[in-house]
């Protein structure tokens, strides 16, 4: 029985294992500057990337600068870019990213994991003001430099203290399912598993107790019914109607999973230039 | 009273009622007997016996006169002396020793020469049970159903098994009442038939109601209700069921090689129960006319009954009582088709594993589940 316990355990915990394991996938510490617009210069670049690479040696984040064509807007960036970073660096993976859609002529600012916590709404609004006259001013590379400036500067500044944080959108459940279900519904699990499981001991105790009680008599064996009357004479009849109460439609599905496009959690804001 | 020892017509050893057999056996000379053989036998000894009774009975008017008369001679000599607990004593036929038995006890073993003795006067006149079930299940069959039904518990002690109990197990004939009825019974119920059907987004329910009227007579069989007071009434009531088809009209020498008791409960104390008991089985019969609907509701019933037999029975059990940590926990076990009724002790070790895998497995269900669906 001890063995069964042990084995069963080790499954548990191994179970537990598995699910986490992806949160362990994605490294930290990497760049990326991809322009699928065509803003920059390969001097300007070289430039940034090598900007991106300090960055990143000081602050062992992932730093992103992603340029495009999607056709996102202010209202819709927001998800794109955080499935964008979510799919390549992970749910909390650490880091900074902006991304510039230049069809939908919107900016986003992203911020992931730890990194969350060093930019303010004060701080986000800051990076975005810069960053968006820069843009609207055509200044591509300028508008990427003052990202890389700020970020830089806030990493260095530290995580501010008693300011607001309401840029960020926590997302505990995408970040770590299983975590959020521990947190949120662990002690619920807990307490209906050993309920159920005193319930099933107390029912086997009690079957120990009045072993072969049940079933004495067989009515059925023991009988015998011969009628010589028999009326079945209808009365009344009467119809009542309930209306169906069917699920309200659904608005394209996945409604809390848009607002952050199922990336977890975030910080950040986004505008239009 | 007399007491009876039924031994071997070929060498007076003493004769057991043999249940694999269900033929009476001598153990010393192997010779098997059939139930008739024996009850022709022992009714022509007992003629010859009965003369020289008589005049042993004068004989033992004439000591008691003389007893009387020394008023602290009461002693072992009488066939029966009742004790203060109301216990009572017998001389064995075989040895000679003292028999001390219950009220109650009609066939026994001599604790001396352990030679089986039928207390007859027990069971004769208005006591003689109409009925018997003799034993099918021999010692040994009734050690390994109890063995099979330890097997399939997991929870038990893994020292509760164990061959010393065995060796108290013992072959027992409780007394029963079984009643037969047979009831004229009329009775007007509510019927109701429900069926619904969805016309888009309505669902309709149609319900009809019927008065339902029935008459008939009603056969209900083999109620049964204890006849014994001093035993467990759940024992003796859980151990059933029995198959009556095997029953045999009683004779004495069925309970030879098996203890037996007498009924200490007659008819009219258990009558009304048993009634409510019928009423209750009367009721559900004429319910159960009524198929096809959903609910049925009586409105009113009666019944009259127009036969009624009370059959007194014998049957047989095989009863082990033991001790376990302190605790005494009686078994037994339906000595005609093996069902065992008697608390059984848990190993809490044991519960407390399975209580345990049973949460740990259920846990990680519930952790699944949320994984999955929330």
């Amino acid at each position: 029985m001890m063995n069964v316990t042990k084995r069963l355990s080790a499954m548990f915990a191994a179970m537990i294992m598995v699910f986490c394991t992806p949160l362990l996938v994605f490294a930290a510490g990497q760049t990326e500057l991809r322009d699928d617009a065509g803003l920059f210069t390969s001097e300007e670049e070289t430039q940034l990337q090598s900007e991106l690479d300090t960055f990143v040696q000081k602050t062992g984040w992932v730093a992103v600068i992603y340029t495009n064509n999607e056709g996102k807007t202010e209202d819709n960036i927001k998800p794109f870019a955080n499935r964008y970073y979510a799919d390549k660096y992970g749910k909390t993976t650490a880091g900074v990213m902006l991304t510039i859609d230049m069809e939908g002529r919107a900016i986003d600012f992203r911020t992931k994991g730890d990194a969350m916590y060093y930019f303010s709404d004060d701080r986000v609004n800051t990076l975005l003001d810069d960053v968006q006259y820069e843009m609207k001013e055509a200044d591509y590379f300028n508008a990427a430099e003052k990202f890389l400036y700020y970020v830089d500067r806030y990493y260095d500044e530290g995580i501010p203290e008693g300011e607001s944080n309401e840029n960020i959108d926590l997302q505990e459940k995408e970040d770590n399912k299983l975590l959020y279900v521990v947190t949120h519904y662990g002690i619920f699990i807990a307490i209906g598993s050993i309920i159920v499981a005193v319930i099933i001991v107390v029912v086997v105790k009690s079957r120990y107790k009045y072993n072969g009680k049940a079933g004495t008599y067989d009515l059925k064996k023991n009988s015998k019914t011969m009628l010589t009357d028999k009326q079945d004479i209808f009365l009344t009849k009467h119809v009542s109607v309930t209306r169906i109460q069917r699920d309200s439609d659904s608005s394209g599905g996945g409604s809390s999973s848009s607002s952050s496009g199922g990336g977890g959690s975030s910080g950040g804001g986004s505008r239009s230039f | 009273m007399a007491t009876v020892n039924y031994t071997c017509p070929n060498c007076a050893a003493p004769l057991k009622f043999n249940p694999d057999k269900q033929m009476f056996s001598c153990e010393y000379c192997m010779s098997d007997f059939t139930e008739k053989y024996i009850q022709d036998f022992f009714a022509k000894k007992e003629q010859k016996e009965n003369s020289a009774e008589k005049q042993e009975k004068k004989e033992q008017e004439k000591a008691k006169e003389n007893a009387a008369k020394q008023a602290q001679s009461k002693d072992n000599t009488q066939a029966e002396n009742k004790t203060e607990e109301d216990a009572v004593i017998y001389n064995c036929p075989s040895c000679g020793a003292q028999v001390v038995t219950t009220a109650s006890t009609a066939a026994t073993t001599c604790f001396y020469c352990q030679n089986p003795v039928v207390l007859g006067g027990r069971l004769s006149g208005e006591f003689k049970p109409d009925r018997v079930i003799p034993f099918k299940l021999s010692k040994q069959k009734a050690i390994d159903k109890f063995l099979e039904m330890c097997k399939k518990k997991w929870f038990l002690p893994k020292d509760f098994v164990s061959e010393k109990h065995f060796d108290k197990l013992t072959g027992v004939y409780f007394p029963y009442w079984y009643v037969d009825e047979q009831r004229n019974a009329q009775m007007i119920a509510k019927g109701e038939k429900v069926r619904s059907w969805v016309v888009g987004d309505d669902r309709y329910t149609e319900t009809k109601v019927y008065e339902l009227r029935r008459t008939g007579d009603l056969i209900v069989k083999n109620v049964f209700e204890r006849a014994l007071k001093s035993q467990d009434r759940d024992m003796l009531q859980c151990v059933h069921p029995y198959d009556l088809g095997e029953a045999h009209p009683f004779a004495m020498s069925y309970l030879s090689g098996f203890q037996a008791e007498k009924r200490d409960i007659e008819k009219k104390e258990i009558a009304q129960a048993v009634q409510t008991r019928i009423n209750g089985y009367c009721q559900q019969l004429m319910k159960d006319t009524a198929s096809g609907y959903s609910a049925v509701q009586i409105q009113s019933y009666n019944d009259k009954i127009d036969l009624e037999k009370w059959n007194y029975t014998l049957l047989p059990v095989w009863v082990v009582t033991y001790k376990y940590k302190g605790k005494i926990l009686p078994f037994a076990i339906n000595g005609q088709t093996g069902k065992t009724y008697g608390e059984l002790p848990t190993s809490i070790g044991k519960l407390i594993a399975c209580g345990a895998i049973i949460a740990v497995v259920l846990m990680a269900l519930g952790l699944l589940g949320g994984l999955l669906f929330l």
